[in-house]
């Protein structure tokens, strides 16, 4: 496997929406500069994820949280929603970023959001979605699941 | 010279509903914010306004601190609440296909006669829907025209003049008490908590403005302390505009009069705009903590989005003495988006 680097943010109680919608926000983040970089030498990464293949993966019930930047999902397949949603964002920040827009502008227009689906064990179950100025957008939609 | 514009498109999906509020403006606390601009309000003064400063991120259920006076955002008599889904029939049980039998037959078809001259079909009389009385607002809430007046301006906190915070006032309260069963006083905190997030109002400005029949209407080039929307526009909250009221009231075309430059083309005509308020989802803004504004899903019965006005108010076209309407109008890709051809 080539080289991976792994961040571990370690909390002593559950992280609520907006701290998980942070990190997924600094994830579309890195995402975004990783296509943009990309594009700046030539190469054009699938952005859309459901044509290139990626399936969705829930997130079992637990006390963990993995997520992975665009090239490591891209190269196995399969993600969890938040990665998901965190590639789907990035890489529409680029696009608009491509077009002239701001950098903060395209933060503000492409989104993270996390909406309640269920509870588990007593805390919500989060669901990852890209908000795209008002349009709510499930990338997991369509995608076959896993 | 007045050109007559319709519709040649466009992405106008959605639908759901709240339609039926209707309550009088009667706030009285009129608390500035330090940090938000004026808004447009004399002939040539600056347009609607809000912040693009840093803001403290909010997320999850938020509260006011405590002593902030709690605003009055003038609960609707009725809570409206969004319409159910509109199914594939209707609301009409699905024909019912006998079930076959054992009779080998084939299906009689009835013969054909010599008075197949139908006569002509005549097209429906036009019928409001919802009706003008269910659709103007003079306090601003979603899926409804507001009519704006003097003073008024998009940002800051006033609970007399911003629309934005009045809007997230109403559409938060509903949401708090329809999807939240939160009781009034609740609802009516967490609402003030919602408004007074400066991001929430600078994305009610950017939906108001990228409404495709609001851009088309009235988008002009933003002056200094507007906030223009994706489309380089904003709306200036001048009175430069045509009797668009009175006009969609009686079923006629109204018609655009501002130019770009944000003068009126016909100095003869010196009304505010009449503002559509687009209709939001409250189940999504109630579960994200007051924070997301979405309009998908939101559509009026015949599938258009509720980020422009009901279908027949549509349908009258828009006239233009500006010279301004041309193009696409609203923002790229939104739902609300409309190419005037």
């Amino acid at each position: 496997m080539s080289r991976m680097y792994q961040v571990i943010l370690q909390l002593s109680e559950l992280p609520g929406q907006g701290l998980l919608e942070g990190v997924l926000d600094v994830l579309a983040e890195h995402n975004c500069r990783w296509y943009l970089g990309q594009w700046a030498t030539y190469r054009d990464p699938p952005g859309d994820l459901l044509r290139a293949g990626v399936r969705w993966r829930p997130d079992a019930p637990g006390m963990e949280a993995f997520f992975q930047d665009a090239p490591i999902v891209l190269r196995r397949r399969w993600a969890s929603c938040g990665p998901i949603a965190a590639i789907s964002v990035g890489h529409a920040r680029a696009l608009e970023r491509l077009r002239g827009m701001s950098a903060p502008r395209s933060r503000e227009l492409h989104r993270v959001v996390l909406l309640p689906r269920g509870r588990v064990r007593g805390g919500l179950q989060w669901h990852a979605f890209h908000l795209a100025n008002h349009q709510l957008v499930d990338p997991t939609r369509h995608m076959r699941r896993i | 010279m007045k050109k007559r514009r319709n519709w040649g498109l466009l992405g106008l999906l959605g639908l759901g509903g709240l339609l039926a509020m209707m309550g009088a403006a009667d706030s009285d606390d009129d608390d500035e914010s330090g940090t938000d601009g004026p808004g447009g309000t004399a002939p040539d003064g600056p347009g609607g306004t809000e912040p693009t400063g840093p803001d403290e991120p909010t997320a999850g259920l938020v509260w006011p601190p405590p002593g902030t006076p709690t605003p009055k955002p003038n609960p609707p008599t009725t809570t409206g609440g969004q319409k159910p889904p509109t199914t594939t029939w209707g609301g009409i049980d699905p024909p019912r296909v006998p079930p076959p039998t054992d009779d080998d037959d084939p299906p009689r078809v009835p013969p054909p006669t010599d008075d197949d001259d139908d006569p002509p079909r005549v097209p429906p009389p036009s019928v409001q829907e919802p009706p003008w009385t269910e659709l103007v607002d003079p306090y601003p809430r979603g899926a409804t025209f507001y009519p704006v007046v003097r003073d008024d301006r998009f940002g800051g906190t006033s609970s007399n003049h911003s629309i934005a915070y009045r809007y997230l006032l109403s559409e938060a309260f509903l949401s708090a008490r329809e999807i939240g069963k939160l009781d009034e006083d609740e609802a009516l905190t967490w609402a003030s908590a919602v408004a007074k997030q400066d991001k929430v109002r600078l994305a009610v400005i950017d939906l108001v403005q990228c409404s495709g029949w609001n851009d088309a209407m009235y988008g002009a080039n933003p002056v200094t302390q507007s906030h223009a929307s994706d489309h380089g526009r904003s709306i200036l909250l001048r009175p430069v505009h045509g009797p668009t009221a009175s006009l969609l009231e009686n079923e006629e075309t109204p018609f655009r009069n501002v130019t770009l430059g944000g003068n009126p083309a016909d100095g003869d005509y010196r009304g505010y705009e009449l503002l559509w308020m687009p209709g939001i989802d409250r189940t999504t803004l109630w579960e994200s903590g007051g924070t997301v504004l979405s309009t998908s899903g939101v559509l009026w019965p015949d599938g258009t989005s509720m980020e422009n006005p009901p279908p027949w108010v549509m349908a009258l076209g828009m006239d233009d003495t500006s010279g301004a309407l041309e193009g696409d109008f609203g923002c790229l890709g939104s739902d609300g988006e409309l190419e005037v051809s």
